[in-house]
């Protein structure tokens, strides 16, 4: 046998045993047109998986949209970001104010100053107020990620809200999510690499939550002399000047997690020589009025001198030090190392949990050549062989986000207040915007899949289909069910919420179900399967991977 | 999994990954139990912690009635000493508060050791980092990342004991997080909704022909269902006459807890949480909101030592709270987030009938920026005494990260 033809019998063959869905056919060896490749799922098994890692759920309207337009230029046209968002997005949006303010504007009307006489009722107000940025924030990430028409702009923020992860548990990293969220996160994750990198360096959330903002070159002897003699009275600032120095927590986890990854060819010199170069990278202070709380370089915190950066030397730049931070940056956005582990992460994103080398080092090409597009590094992993590979068709379990979001798309609740959701999110462990960790929540199966976490979700499940979640509004889920035909509910439910035919397990266990209720005429117990049967597919074995 | 380090690593790192539960450590215990392996050991230490989320307020629960202060700092909310829905008097400084004199009679017993004016010298008032810092032992230490119990469970692992740990609530608290498995008992309704268990049951049963990676999840599927149904079981089991638990809040999650100790299947940490102690506005006095919440907790706490009969005696159940609140009332008829608490022990060896702790009043002088309940006894030095008496546990140098105990008077019998 020629071995194209051996190879494509043994994918053949997977298929078989690894789909053995109800509606099994043999799958066609058809070309996707542009990407000439061959083909082992059928056509509707290929629009399911490419609408599993390129949107954060499928649904039975988009994969009709996206059969029509052709999935590759579907995914061109998603790669510009750029489609109008629809009205229910808008109003909700527009109904959350502080999501189109800057943080100026967010410091100057939620963060209400009290003085030492206010009253509690004051307190209890101004307490309030500087809750609301960060809750419409967390509100804002639900809402585009439900709703957005920007799908697979959605699931690049996804990625890069826990690539470069914040939490807003710390400190002003609250009031500061908005403007990262909005500017950072959404707003540059389909352009370049470096912008972002740049971006997320400069912002004061990032600053803040890695500690850079305190970084300081050591005080001189001769400063602690003065400072000592200023502040006779006041032995905390002198011990403060004594202490102040380097802070390496951002240097590291900027090579460690957002570049080069972990033990990728930097050494603890480095560390401290990035660390240096980035003194000064601070956030201003209050006395600086209208920036107050933005990015400032201070030259007083800068380390002087020449550094080696990995091998480079970065000259030491008196005129503009804070060029030589900007160096730096440059340095990791375009260093092999980089475009080495952003290509392992995000093919690890979309397409297994354990990439094969030769797609890493053939996406890390190319983004080395597109220089850090990260929408050319997207339709690459796209084009690639291996995405279609049958192997990987429902191989990702979905994290928590990923299972809410997806379970809220396919039942298409009405979403009025979100708390619930939130909170139903921190039952799951994955709270966002409150990774205490700088890693970002992980993505692969091994970190979720505890038996404690899997009863979480059933009962989350069952909660959405019984629109016992509070805030959300379920639409009336026997519309569309013909009364007088009961066995066919779950098919046509299965249609609606999984977009793929059932497993035999699970179209079994549904029969059983419907059996036990259907021999009952009485008309609340066939209303009370509908809930079930939805809880059922939400919470079965297909609907958690993607 | 393919790689158990791995596994563990990644658990370590990921606070995501923290609700652990051990399939089938149920099931191998029923075996063990059928062959009576467990009726000859010595009984072992048990410890259950109740957490009052959100910060209770201590001084409306131990109340220095004695204080001239303490009713004028609280015109609407005080409880009166004497009279209708008066204290339960401790001595000639406390009195509980009288939702809680369903606990006096073991006060009486001396079974019950009240400590006041202990917490956390850190000075957070954020729930989030006060009962992090609290239940990692570790205040102000960010990098602490097993809770303080969880590292008990690891450093005193013991080979013939299988189920040691667990948490009766879905959510894992950080107390019991880290690399020893614990189980979470995954919410009620799940583990009691009988259709619905035969449900999951049957879309996690095994599909012949489907290939190892469908397995992860089948698997893990399937073991949830063994554990719900087996902990279904061990709950069901009819144990004798039990002691009547109130219905609210912790009454359900005692009643599994004394459950599981009257089923000996080898429970040593066991963590409730009682939420709802964030009392900002309406808090009430002697009746009212915390009042209703005070009597459900005492009255469970009381049901449960009744209930677990002679065991009470290798049992200490503890109550805490992340910090007390202000002395002074708000405009509310609430109070803010404070410093200082408070804790119950409660059987075992404990040194009852006697109010733990310093004592140096409510003037302004004696309170902690001239608002709160001070911190005179470090929370770790409770915690120290209760693993080296209570769990007859030698805790090594390191064990609270930078605090060596101070030694402050016994709280247990020697």
């Amino acid at each position: 046998m020629p071995r194209t033809l051996q190879l494509l019998a043994a994918l053949v063959a997977a298929w078989w045993t690894v789909c053995p869905v109800e509606s099994q056919k043999t799958p066609s060896a058809e070309k996707e047109a542009g990407s000439g490749k061959e083909a082992v799922l059928n056509e509707d098994a290929r629009i399911h998986h490419f609408l599993n890692r390129f949107t954060l759920g499928a649904t039975p309207a988009l994969a009709a949209e996206v059969k029509k337009k052709g999935m590759r230029a579907w995914l061109v046209e998603q790669l510009r970001g750029d489609r109008e968002e629809k009205k229910s997005l808008r109003d909700a949006i527009a109904e959350r104010p502080a999501l189109s303010l800057s943080t100026a504007e967010i410091a100057k009307k939620y963060a209400i100053r009290v003085g030492p006489d206010a009253t509690v009722k004051e307190r209890r107000e101004a307490r309030r107020m500087l809750n609301e940025p960060p809750r419409q924030m967390l509100d804002g990430v639900m809402l585009h990620a439900i709703l957005s028409e920007n799908h697979v702009r959605e699931v690049a923020a996804d990625f890069f809200r826990n690539h470069f992860a914040v939490s807003i548990e710390k400190g002003p990293v609250a009031l500061l999510s908005v403007d990262w969220e909005r500017e950072v996160i959404r707003g540059k994750s389909l352009g370049t690499f470096t912008d972002m990198l740049a971006a997320t360096a400069h912002h004061p959330a990032m600053l803040f939550f890695l500690d850079n903002h305190l970084s300081c070159r050591p005080a001189t002897e001769d400063e602690i002399k003065e400072i000592e003699r200023r502040s006779r009275n006041n032995p905390e600032r002198l011990e403060a000047a004594r202490q102040r120095g380097l802070n390496e927590n951002y240097a590291r986890e900027l090579m460690e997690l957002h570049t080069l990854g972990v033990d990728n060819g930097y050494t603890q010199d480095d560390v401290i020589e990035l660390a240096k170069l980035l003194t000064g990278w601070t956030i201003a202070p209050k006395s600086a009025g209208q920036r107050h709380m933005e990015f400032m370089f201070a030259p007083s915190f800068h380390c002087a001198g020449e550094k080696l950066l990995l091998g480079t030397t970065i000259a030491a730049n008196t005129e503009d030090p804070q060029q030589e931070g900007e160096q730096a940056l440059k340095l990791l956005a375009a260093h092999d190392g980089t475009a080495s582990f952003l290509a392992f992460k995000l093919c690890r994103w979309l397409v297994n949990d354990d990439p094969s080398d030769a797609l890493v080092r053939r996406i890390a090409s190319v983004f080395r050549n597109k220089k850090g597009d990260i929408a050319a590094v997207l339709l690459a992993i796209f084009d690639s062989p291996e995405f279609f590979d049958a192997a990987n068709y429902q191989a990702k379990y979905k994290r928590p986000f990923e299972f809410v979001v997806s379970a809220l798309r396919a039942t298409g609740a009405e979403l009025m207040d979100l708390s619930q959701l939130h909170r139903s999110l921190v039952e799951m462990n994955e709270a966002v915007y409150r990774c205490a960790d700088p890693t970002g929540y992980y993505d692969q199966a091994e970190a979720w899949q505890d038996p404690g976490a899997m009863a979480v979700r059933w009962k989350f499940a069952h909660d959405l289909a019984r629109g016992r979640i509070g805030g959300l509004r379920m639409p009336d889920l026997m519309a569309g069910l013909p009364e007088d035909d009961v066995p066919s509910w779950k098919d046509i439910l299965a249609r609606k919420l999984l977009c793929t035919p059932m497993s035999d397990a699970t179209s079994r266990a549904l029969d059983k179900l419907v059996k036990s209720h259907a021999d009952d005429n009485a008309r609340e117990r066939k209303r009370d399967l509908v809930p079930l049967l939805v809880a059922g597919i939400l919470g079965s074995p297909e609907f958690q991977k993607q | 999994m393919k790689n158990s380090s791995r596994r563990s690593f990644l658990r370590a790192l990921a606070i995501g990954s923290s609700v652990i539960a051990m399939p089938n450590m149920l099931l191998r215990l029923s075996a063990q139990e059928a062959k009576g392996e467990t009726e000859a050991k010595p009984a072992d230490p048990v410890l259950v912690v109740l957490y009052l989320r959100g910060g209770a307020d201590a001084l409306n629960i131990l109340v220095p009635y004695a204080d001239p202060r303490y009713s004028k700092m609280r015109p609407t909310i005080a409880i009166p000493a004497e009279g209708e829905n008066a204290i339960v008097k401790l001595d000639d400084r406390f009195g509980l508060h009288p939702a809680l004199k369903s606990l006096h009679p073991w006060y009486t017993k001396k079974k019950l050791a009240p400590i006041t004016c202990v917490g956390s010298h850190h000075g957070t008032r954020s729930h989030f980092d006060a009962q992090d810092f609290m239940e990692y032992a570790a205040p102000g230490n960010r990098t602490v990342r097993d809770g303080w119990l969880n590292r008990y469970l690891q450093a005193s692992q013991k080979q013939d004991v299988k189920l040691r740990g667990v948490a009766m609530q879905g959510l894992l608290p950080r107390s019991l997080r880290g690399d020893y498995s614990v189980l979470a008992v995954p919410d009620r309704t799940v583990t009691q909704d009988g259709e619905l268990l035969e449900l999951f049951e049957d879309l996690y049963e095994d599909q012949p022909g489907m290939a190892k990676r469908d397995d992860d999840v089948r698997e893990n599927g399937k073991s949830t269902v063994e554990t719900l149904k087996e902990y279904r079981g061990i709950l069901g089991r009819g144990v004798g006459k039990r002691a009547t638990f109130p219905d609210s809040a912790p009454g359900p999650q005692l009643k599994d807890v004394a459950q599981l100790l009257r089923a000996n299947v080898g429970l040593q940490v066991a963590c409730v949480d009682v939420k709802g102690w964030d009392d900002h506005v309406n808090e009430g006095g002697a009746v009212g909101a915390m009042a209703t919440r005070l009597k459900s907790l005492a009255d469970s706490v009381a049901a449960f030592a009744e209930d677990i009969g002679d065991q009470i005696n290798n049992t200490l159940v503890m109550v805490m709270t992340e910090f007390g609140r202000t002395c002074r009332e708000n405009g509310n008829e609430g109070t803010d987030h404070g410093h200082g608490g408070f804790m119950f022990l409660l059987g075992g060896g404990v040194q009852g009938g006697k109010v733990h702790g310093e004592w140096k009043g409510l003037d302004d002088g004696a309170l902690y920026q001239k608002r709160d309940l001070p911190v005179h006894t470090d929370f770790r030095d409770v915690f120290a005494q209760v693993l080296q008496s209570h769990m007859q546990f030698k805790a090594p140098e390191s064990y609270f990260h930078d605090f060596s105990p101070a030694g402050m008077p016994a709280l247990f019998k020697a």
